[in-house]
């Protein structure tokens, strides 16, 4: 024992620098927070996602304030207009013509000037007369349309006499001709297809400019999103909350009620409210978030359940602490992620719901617009103007997809427990 | 066994009651009543046609008279469509429904939980990827959306398939894909998880220990248990699919029960909107019902309290 005392001066001299350092923890110290930070950049699919979220509500906010036209203005000569138009060019003056076969006279670039004037408005013969610094010219519709009454009639007879071929009159129609445009009885060809510089993604059926509409919707289907999605959380944490804390008998009744109510086709009732509150942004919010907190309660009542048994609950009940301070400071916090998670899920539920309440015609009403109201404007004509039914339903898609991968990436961060 | 089954029923008996009331008390906040909208009516015919009605008694007399109709399977008549009950409407739009319904859900289970399976089996090789990516969509593109793009292609563009109403088997081709795709989507994703995480168990080590074939260990060991999960998804999965999706027989033009539910909100057909709600959710709280009843012979180890 005394001999292991003793000291020697070797003893006092100074470790190496690696010797020194092999205790220390080399990584910095990360929170729960920067951690699942670190988790979530690593996620090249969650950040793209991420991105285009950011993109798309900047663009639905900004660009509305700076952009010259606005969600209602309307020119009811340029309607349904799309994206690249046919033009035709006579000495120099250029024009396009739309789909009810009107021309309208465009620069060479592609932007709308006006409605050319019409001279004779021929409907004996199905043709339009127009005149072009003193040239005649006609738009002739009358092959297509005759060729149609023709199968028609014969369709008609066709019942009664099965010996009639239909063959040849379809034939005859599907290569009709719809229009053509003659410049003093010869046929002419569109010189050059063009964007339109005008409106960049075309018109509607009222002449309303369509970006901006789609942009003005993403505003309505975000907004809705979003407070539905707050609203949601804040009825579930609380509900939730105070089910799993106080326990017991309240827990049993509380718990039971949300079954009952989950085991109602929600979707349902959010029609009932709506019909009973009328169209409008502020119905859908309201129908949405009196029925979806559901799911949020079940969660946050799980998490209450499983935490506040734990010591630091305990040490702050000995501490004192009240049950609000318990609540807010001490459980809310340590549950963070689990509600992050379902809350961003909710968003792309929210904004889905919207779409499809404003589809069936119980959504936001003119002249707003959203993102499913377009698709339902666009819906009777979409064989005729595609691009007024594809560019809401793209917006549409696009967000819910990104919300979603990005919920997935944020469940994988914050919870990696329940990574599947 | 007994216990949970009486204890299921009775909770669906509460289910439904509840939403009787609520659909009741839902319907009666609208402001007005059914005959305040256009013409005003004289004194003595609103009188009669509110007795008529039995709307001119208590309020909660006319919820003891709902209660008792709803009971006895009648819905009463619509208000818009005159001489019509609902229970006529409804008996002749459910029949297309339910064809597309049922077509859909066999869709749905055989072609999800085949696709489940194999992805789970070549989970991470390219069979695997590109399902996840299918079904990632098919649970992110709305339905109206899928349904538009599928009359665009392949009757716009194609002239395979006719666009409207419900005539020919080509004619269900497209509902019954659009109505499935959102829960092919949720059903290959189960099927997948479910697999992979029953083929981690020590049973199946075992199984393969034993020597089995890999077929036999799927089949026998791995399938039966993992398509539990699956099941219990499938009760209210075909129910809704069934009771017909809203807006896929709006596009395609099929008189069925989800497109008559959308009419007659347009046409703000209160006792209609009334009596398909009701129909909608005891429709789907008894074949929830039935489910977990199946569910609990299934599987044995389910909890029965």
């Amino acid at each position: 024992m005394e001999n292991n005392l003793k000291m020697s001066p070797d003893m006092w001299t100074p470790l190496e620098k690696e010797e020194k350092d092999a205790e220390k923890v080399s990584r910095q110290s990360l929170t729960f927070w920067q951690d699942a930070a670190r988790r979530l950049k690593q996620n090249k699919v969650a950040i793209v996602s991420l991105i285009v979220i950011i993109i798309i509500i900047l663009a639905c906010v900004f660009v509305p304030m700076f952009y010259p036209l606005t969600y209602e203005d309307q020119v009811l000569d340029f309607a349904n207009i799309g994206l690249t138009m046919d033009v035709y060019e006579i000495d120099g003056s250029y024009f396009y013509m739309n789909g009810e076969y009107y021309l309208i006279d465009v620069t060479p670039d592609g932007t709308l000037l006006q409605k050319h004037p019409i001279v004779k408005d021929d409907a004996e013969n199905k043709r339009y007369v127009y005149d072009f610094n003193g040239k005649e010219v006609i738009v002739d519709y009358s092959p297509y349309f005759n060729a149609k009454q023709e199968y028609i009639k014969l369709e008609r007879h066709s019942k009664k006499d099965s010996a009639i071929d239909l063959t040849e009159a379809k034939f005859n129609l599907d290569n009709a001709k719809k229009v053509e445009i003659r410049l003093e009885g010869q046929e002419i060809h569109p010189v050059d297809n063009v964007r339109n510089k005008t409106y960049i993604m075309g018109t509607d059926n009222l002449g309303r400019d369509l970006f901006i509409r789609v942009l003005h919707g993403g505003r309505i289907s975000l907004i809705v999103g979003f407070v539905a999605a707050f609203v949601n959380f804040i009825i579930g944490v609380l509900y939730g909350g105070i089910a799993g804390y106080v326990g017991g008998r309240t827990d049993n009744i509380m718990m039971r009620i949300v079954d009952i109510i989950s085991a109602i086709p929600t979707l349902l009732y959010v029609i009932l409210l709506m019909v009973i509150m009328g169209n409008g942004m502020m119905p859908i919010i309201v129908a949405l978030s009196i029925t979806y907190w559901l799911s949020m309660a079940r969660i946050v009542r799980a998490q209450v359940l499983g935490l506040k048994d734990q010591e630091f609950v305990l040490a702050a009940q000995s501490l004192g602490a009240t049950t609000n301070r318990i609540m807010f400071r001490h459980l809310i916090p340590n549950m963070m992620g689990p509600i992050m998670v379902s809350a961003t899920m909710q968003i792309p539920d929210a904004i889905f719901t919207e779409a499809f309440l404003s589809f069936v015609g119980l959504g936001v009403s003119a002249p707003q617009a959203s993102w499913g109201s377009l698709c339902n404007d666009a819906l009777l004509t979409y064989m005729m103007y595609p691009y007024q039914l594809f560019i809401p339903a793209l917006a549409i898609s696009i967000t819910i997809l990104a919300f979603n991968l990005f919920s997935d990436g944020l469940r994988d961060a914050l919870d990696p427990k329940q990574r599947k | 066994m007994a216990k949970y089954i009486v204890k299921r029923i009775f909770s669906a008996i509460i289910t439904i009651w509840f939403i009787l009331t609520l659909t009741f008390i839902l319907m009666n906040s609208i402001p007005g009543d059914p005959f305040s909208h256009g013409k005003a009516l004289q004194p003595e015919v609103e009188a009669a046609v509110k007795a008529k009605y039995g709307l001119d008694k208590p309020l909660f007399e006319q919820y003891l008279t709902y209660l008792k109709n709803y009971m006895h399977g009648d819905f009463g008549v619509s208000f818009k469509k005159i001489g019509l009950t609902t229970n006529q409407i409804i008996g002749d739009g459910f029949p297309y429904s339910l064809k597309i319904g049922a077509w859909s859900s066999l869709f749905v289970i055989v072609v999800g939980i085949s696709f489940g399976i194999l992805s789970a089996l070549k989970q991470n090789k390219i069979p695997d990827r590109i399902m996840m990516v299918v079904s990632t969509l098919g649970s992110t593109i709305p339905s109206f959306v899928f349904a538009t793009l599928f009359l665009y292609v392949f009757n716009g563009k194609l002239g395979w398939v006719p666009a409207f109403g419900a005539g020919t088997w080509k004619h269900y081709i497209g509902p019954v894909l659009c109505i499935g795709m959102f829960s092919l989507a949720y059903v290959t994703r189960l099927t997948r998880t479910s697999v992979l995480d029953v083929l981690q168990q020590d049973y199946i080590r075992t199984a393969r220990a034993k020597g089995l074939s890999e077929r036999t260990v799927i089949v026998k060991h791995a399938l039966r248990n993992a398509l539990i999960p699956v099941v219990t998804y499938l009760g209210p999965m075909i129910a809704g699919l069934i009771t017909g999706s809203f807006v896929v027989e709006k596009v395609f033009g099929i008189a069925g029960i989800g497109s008559l539910f959308t009419t007659s909100i347009t046409n703000r057909d209160y006792t209609l909107i009334m009596g398909i709600t009701v129909f909608f959710g005891i429709f789907i709280v008894i074949s929830t019902l039935l489910v977990d009843i199946l569910y609990a012979f299934i599987d044995p180890r389910i909890k029965y309290d």
